[in-house]
């Protein structure tokens, strides 16, 4: 443990450093109270015995020590309350903090970082790694305080009495500490394998349910059973293992707090029959002894309480330290016209060129098609557009201006993308598509051009029906329809359809289309598709493949070109034109 | 109604409902014996356990203050000689309760697991999967919890508290007795006070921890529209909202924790001072000895601990009531039926279909009156919009739905007189999206026919062409399939989706043919192989190639849920009729 168990949380504690002082005050208090119960044991036991020897023995003391116990325990719980409502209050406010500013910098984080992490481990992080370092801060360090001013206000009242005799009482604790640390490392390297199996099971589980339809198509229930069997077994297997060792836990701290206990009786015993203690020292000798032993049982769950903490916030700061995407540019009523032109653009991923040189230059207001085999490039090509990644070497301007020189959220404002995979939240269409921003009339102008109206007529609440988890189950064309909405809403001088169209059938797509061309006369448009007969009407095509663009012009001049574009114009329409035969 | 599942993490009953935990406690019943040693051992340990007071009590009467030391070496050997024996059962005890508790978790989990298995496609299609993952990772986690520890603890304590009751009364001294459990109302009575004023925030920030868990997921798996869409406020101020008002529930239950938790303390400084007021003066009047005083003061805060802790694990028990009452509506949830007892081991391969209605919801038909037949070895070719009923109709031949109205037969069995996982081993589906599990190339492709070799794997894989990138791949048909086989283009899923078809053996093809998103190469491999696939199979596809289409020995066109056309390519564009506009419309937009 490092020597200021607060360090690695000093950043957040700070806000609430005065109910955090309060809270530390209380905790000193109710020790120095709850260590001064036993002295009033021994005095009140020791008068009484020595009145043994009087005659008519006064014994209104016991009522004075009687009240001075309950006074003592009401001003013991009065300074646990407060140390204990200070300090469990500042921990949840932490860990709402914490929390939020994770939150906040995630949102500031480039989708490169998205992209290779995890959403599940992302989760995790904002939600169990919070916790620990919450349960640390209110129970871990509190019991590690307590423990430590109880201990030692004990030792020191021990001490007091027979020092010779609170040695021999401490003599079992080493053994403990050196046991239990032996056995709690064992624990947590099987611990750890249990947790692996777990998931194990977990990702059974998830791809089972996922995969339903398939389970079923091919009658594969007797087979996921067994194997759902196999893991849960392994399962029950390693947690035996863990069992083994844990299972020593909780009795062996009772064998060695009952062996100080033994030696006590003993020992003590001896020290009272020759008369260097006092019966009422020996109560208090016992009653430390038990307020010693508790802070002792805890040590093992307040030290693993403080790793998982230290690794849970290690965990939150890892992602804390990623770097936000660059945005340090002033919105000034920035108004962009359209034009877009990319500069020996490249990219690379992992390693892999995936766009290699692209120089294109789309004029503002015209349409710019973008065609090529899966993997050729096309996405990458649109998605560094809106900056979602960013060009290695080269350079893309917009209006003759770098986008990395313009301010990110005005910039993105201006910017239509709807891509292949549509993501829906769960709410309502109408918030789906105006995101807080688009006025009513508008919203219903961009479900027109999406060919929404129809399929919103079949739904109950129309507009207003949520969808998602909640509600309704949109079809992949009715989700595209709605991103395409989306944009649309806010009138983009540039849109990029990404593919954004391929689950639509052919002939809504058509009409879509022919809306949209309405609206694209005065916009910049890129268009990404597998179908020609999307594409064709573009002012302007490129052909990708392996990341460079291997022609480009118009529909009639790549024809005439005869290279791959041809060919697979050719390809597409040769069973067509044979059916018509 | 058909089966749902209730949302959220809700508890919405506040005591413990007997029939609910009398049925959870049915899990223990294959282990009753351990279990009922559970029992033994405990009341034996915590007896062992709380001896060590008495003990002092002994060595005090009888050897301190009387002075006599003789005696006291063999009655300390004999406490620690119980120690060790406690340790001993403890041990046991700790033991065999945690393997029961895992035994029994290990059965909750297969049950549910099986239970899964059986129900049928509409449950899964209303249910997300990430409630059904929740059932099997919070709520089963509330179940562990409580077969581990609520239920076990929950008897420790109430034993604990009746084995020092047990000392005091018997070994000790009747009044001190008394004084001691007139403060068992006091501590239950503040528990109780507890569990009412921090039941709804508990219930509160369960629920509003799920709902700000949710919208984080939701923004992390949107973050693309999220930040193309300038939406990080409004994410901002929306986590920010859920992330303050689970505080505000956390902070309210803190406040009655901080209060209840040290008041147990206080009952303790109390009884203490009772103990001592009351016992010394009858130690003065010589009604008790000196040794049942220390006794009574090492008991009293001993006392205390096992009501404070119960406390601790009331909400375990709540929480795995709630969690159970969830995991019992699973399980309870109506199966799928297995059908009657058909099970051909091959067919020739007529379908029919006589006039079949069919709504997923009550009413809202989907498919009306639909009858078609296919000879076996003719191939069907299902053509229509998106939502004409084109995939309802090869759900319904694999049963994947009950059908409302009339009839659908395989070989002119009523389907429903199939065993049902008979009846779809004869099919051979391939869909639309392929999914693919986790694990090799082999094993997916081996997904319907468990037994067949490797070699047997490759002849199929070669068969539909799906050996042409598979021999490319780092280990073959070793090679892992990550992530749902992201790093396989959706053509490569497609071909490995028909081996897998062909594995199974299958007498009737059903092919969701794919859309987009295919490149030319392997769209020409994939072609071949569906045409060979086809070739000696009675065949239904949902058809999107024209040249699938146009070897079809029957289309049928359907719309709005209703067969409008039926016929060969040529017989339909000469009917002019909804198949030649189709045809007609993709053939412009050639020309646009």
């Amino acid at each position: 443990m490092s020597l200021n168990p607060f360090k690695p949380f000093a950043s957040y504690l700070r806000p609430y450093r005065w109910a955090l002082a309060i809270g530390l005050i209380f905790l000193l208090g109710e020790q120095l109270v709850s260590v001064s119960i036993p002295l009033v044991l021994e005095r009140a036991i020791d008068q009484s015995r020595a009145s043994l020897d009087q005659a008519a023995p006064d014994l209104t003391f016991l009522t004075r020590y009687a009240a001075l116990i309950v006074g003592l325990g009401l001003a013991q719980w009065c300074m646990a309350f407060g140390m204990r409502w200070h300090l469990a209050a500042t921990s949840y406010r932490v860990e709402r903090d914490i929390r939020q500013r994770y939150f906040a910098h995630l949102l500031t984080l480039p989708i490169g970082y998205f992209q290779q992490a995890r959403t599940g481990d992302l989760m995790a992080r904002a939600t169990n790694d919070v916790e620990a370092v919450q349960r640390y801060l209110s129970h871990g360090f509190r019991m590690f305080l307590s423990a430590i001013l109880g201990f030692s206000f004990s030792m020191v009242a021990m001490c007091l009495y027979d020092w010779e005799l609170t040695l021999y009482a401490l003599l079992p604790m080493p053994i403990m500490t050196v046991i239990l640390r032996f056995v709690g490392s064992r624990v947590r390297r099987r611990y750890r394998m249990v947790q692996e199996q777990f998931a194990a099971i977990s990702t059974c589980l998830q791809e089972n349910l996922s995969g339903m339809r398939v389970v079923k198509a091919f009658a594969r229930r007797r087979g996921e059973i067994d194997h759902f069997t196999q893991l849960n077994d392994e399962y029950v297997e390693r947690n035996r293992s863990l069992i083994y060792l844990y299972s020593t836990f909780f009795p062996f701290t009772f064998l060695i707090s009952g062996l100080s206990m033994v030696l006590i009786l003993w020992l003590g015993g001896i020290r009272v029959v020759e008369g260097t203690l006092t019966l009422g020292a020996f109560v208090a000798f016992n009653a430390y002894l038990i307020r010693m032993s508790r802070p002792m049982m805890m040590m093992g769950r307040i030290v693993d309480e403080y790793q998982r903490a230290m690794a849970s916030m290690l965990r939150i700061e890892s992602v804390l330290k990623e770097q936000p995407q660059p945005d340090q540019y002033q919105d000034d009523g920035l108004a962009i016209k359209g034009e877009i032109e990319f500069r020996r653009a490249s990219f690379a991923y992992n390693g892999q060129t995936v766009l290699r040189d692209i120089d294109v230059h789309i004029p503002a207001g015209s349409t710019l098609a973008i065609v090529g085999r899966v993997g050729s490039g096309k996405s990458t090509l649109a998605r560094l557009i809106p900056r979602l990644i960013q060009a290695g070497e080269g350079q893309i301007l917009i209006d003759g201006k770098p986008i990395e020189q313009m301010p990110l959220r005005a910039f993105r404002n201006a910017i239509g993308y709807v891509p292949q995979d549509t993501f829906l939240f769960s709410e309502s269409i109408r918030d789906n598509i105006a995101l807080d921003s688009a006025a009513a009339d508008e919203v219903e102008r961009a479900i027109e051009v999406a060919q929404l109206a129809t399929d919103l007529k079949t739904f109950p609440q129309g507009l207003e029906t949520i969808v998602g988890e909640r509600g309704v189950t949109l079809s992949g064309g009715q989700k595209q329809r709605t991103a395409l909405a989306r944009s649309v809403v806010r009138q983009p001088k540039i849109l990029i359809l990404d593919d954004a169209l391929a689950s639509v059938d052919t002939r809504t797509e058509e009409q879509i289309l022919t809306r949209l061309r309405d609206i694209m006369a005065e916009r910049t448009t890129i268009l990404i598709a597998h179908r020609i007969s999307t594409v064709m009407a573009a002012d302007h095509i490129i052909v990708l493949d392996e990341g460079r663009i291997i022609e480009e012009g118009t529909h009639d001049e790549l024809l005439a070109r005869d290279g791959l574009y041809a060919d697979m114009y050719r390809r597409q329409h040769l069973t067509e034109e044979l059916s018509d035969l | 109604m058909p089966p749902t599942i209730r949302d959220e993490q809700e508890i919405d009953k506040k005591s413990i409902d007997l029939r609910l935990m009398a049925r959870l406690l049915g899990f223990l019943r294959p282990y009753w014996p351990w279990a009922a040693s559970t029992l033994l051992l405990i009341l034996v340990a915590s007896l062992a356990r709380q001896a060590g007071p008495v003990l002092t009590k002994i060595a005090v009467d009888e050897h301190i203050v009387p002075g006599d030391l003789d005696g006291l070496g063999t009655l300390v050997l004999l406490f620690a000689a119980l120690l060790v024996a406690q340790f001993a059962i403890g041990y046991a005890q700790s033991w065999i309760t945690s393997m029961v508790g895992q035994w029994t978790m290990r059965d909750v989990r297969l049950n549910i697991f099986t239970c899964l298995q059986r129900l049928p496609l509409k449950f899964f299609d209303r249910t997300p999967i990430g409630r059904l993952m929740a059932r099997n990772t919070s709520d089963v986690d509330a179940l562990n919890e409580f077969f581990t520890y609520g239920a076990v603890s929950l008897v420790t304590e109430a034993v604990t508290i009746a084995s020092i009751l047990f000392y005091i009364f018997f070994y000790l001294d009747v009044e001190l007795g008394l004084i001691t459990c007139a403060f068992l109302p006091v501590a239950f009575a503040a528990t109780l006070w507890l569990q009412n004023r921090t039941f709804q925030a508990f219930r509160q920030a369960r629920t509003r921890f799920a709902r700000f868990s949710a919208d984080l997921q939701e923004t992390l798996s949107g973050i693309e529209v999220v930040k193309l869409f300038n939406c990080e406020p409004r994410s901002t101020r929306r986590f920010n909202e859920g992330t303050d008002e689970y505080l505000d529930a956390r902070l309210v239950r803190t406040l009655y924790h901080s209060a209840y938790f040290p008041f147990m303390e206080l009952c303790g400084a109390a009884l203490m001072a009772l103990v001592l007021w009351y016992g010394v003066g009858q130690v003065l009047r010589e009604e008790i000895a000196w040794g049942v005083l220390v006794a009574m003061l090492q008991y009293v805060p001993r006392f205390f601990m096992p009501i404070r802790n119960l406390a601790e694990e009331y909400a375990t028990v709540q929480v795995a009531m709630a969690s159970s009452e969830r995991i019992f509506e699973l399980i309870d949830a109506e199966p799928e039926p297995v059908g009657g007892s058909v099970s051909h081991e091959r067919v020739a391969g007529a379908i029919e279909f006589r006039h079949v209605w069919f709504a997923y919801e009550e009413e809202e038909w989907v498919l009306r009156d639909v009858s078609f037949c296919a000879e076996p070895g003719q191939s069907l070719a299902l053509v229509g919009a998106t939502g004409s009923g084109k995939t309802t109709i090869i759900s319904l031949l694999c049963r994947f739905y009950e059908i409302q109205r009339g009839q659908i037969l395989v070989d002119g069995i009523d389907i429903r007189e199939w065993n049902v996982e008979a009846l779809r081993r004869r099919f051979g589906l391939v869909q639309q999206d392929v999914f693919l599990f986790a694990g090799d190339i082999a094993s997916n492709i081996r997904l319907g026919a468990p037994e067949l070799s490797d070699e047997a794997i490759a002849q199929v894989a070669r068969y539909v062409n799906a050996d042409r990138f598979i021999d490319r791949l780092p280990d073959t048909y070793q090679h892992d399939v990550q992530e749902r086989g992201a790093s396989l283009s959706a053509g490569q899923r497609q071909l490995l989706s028909l081996a897998r078809a062909l594995a199974a053996d299958p007498d009737i093809l059903v092919l969701d043919e794919a859309t987009a998103h295919i490149d030319t190469e392997t769209e020409g491999w994939i072609q071949e192989a569906v045409e060979k696939l086809m070739r000696d199979r009675t065949s239904i596809v949902i058809a999107h190639r024209l040249s699938t289409i146009r070897s079809a020995d029957k289309i049928l066109v359907l719309h709005r849920g209703q067969l409008r056309e039926e016929g060969r390519h040529e017989e339909l564009l000469a009917q002019d009729g909804i198949y030649a506009r189709l045809h007609q419309l993709q053939y412009n937009e050639a020309l646009t």
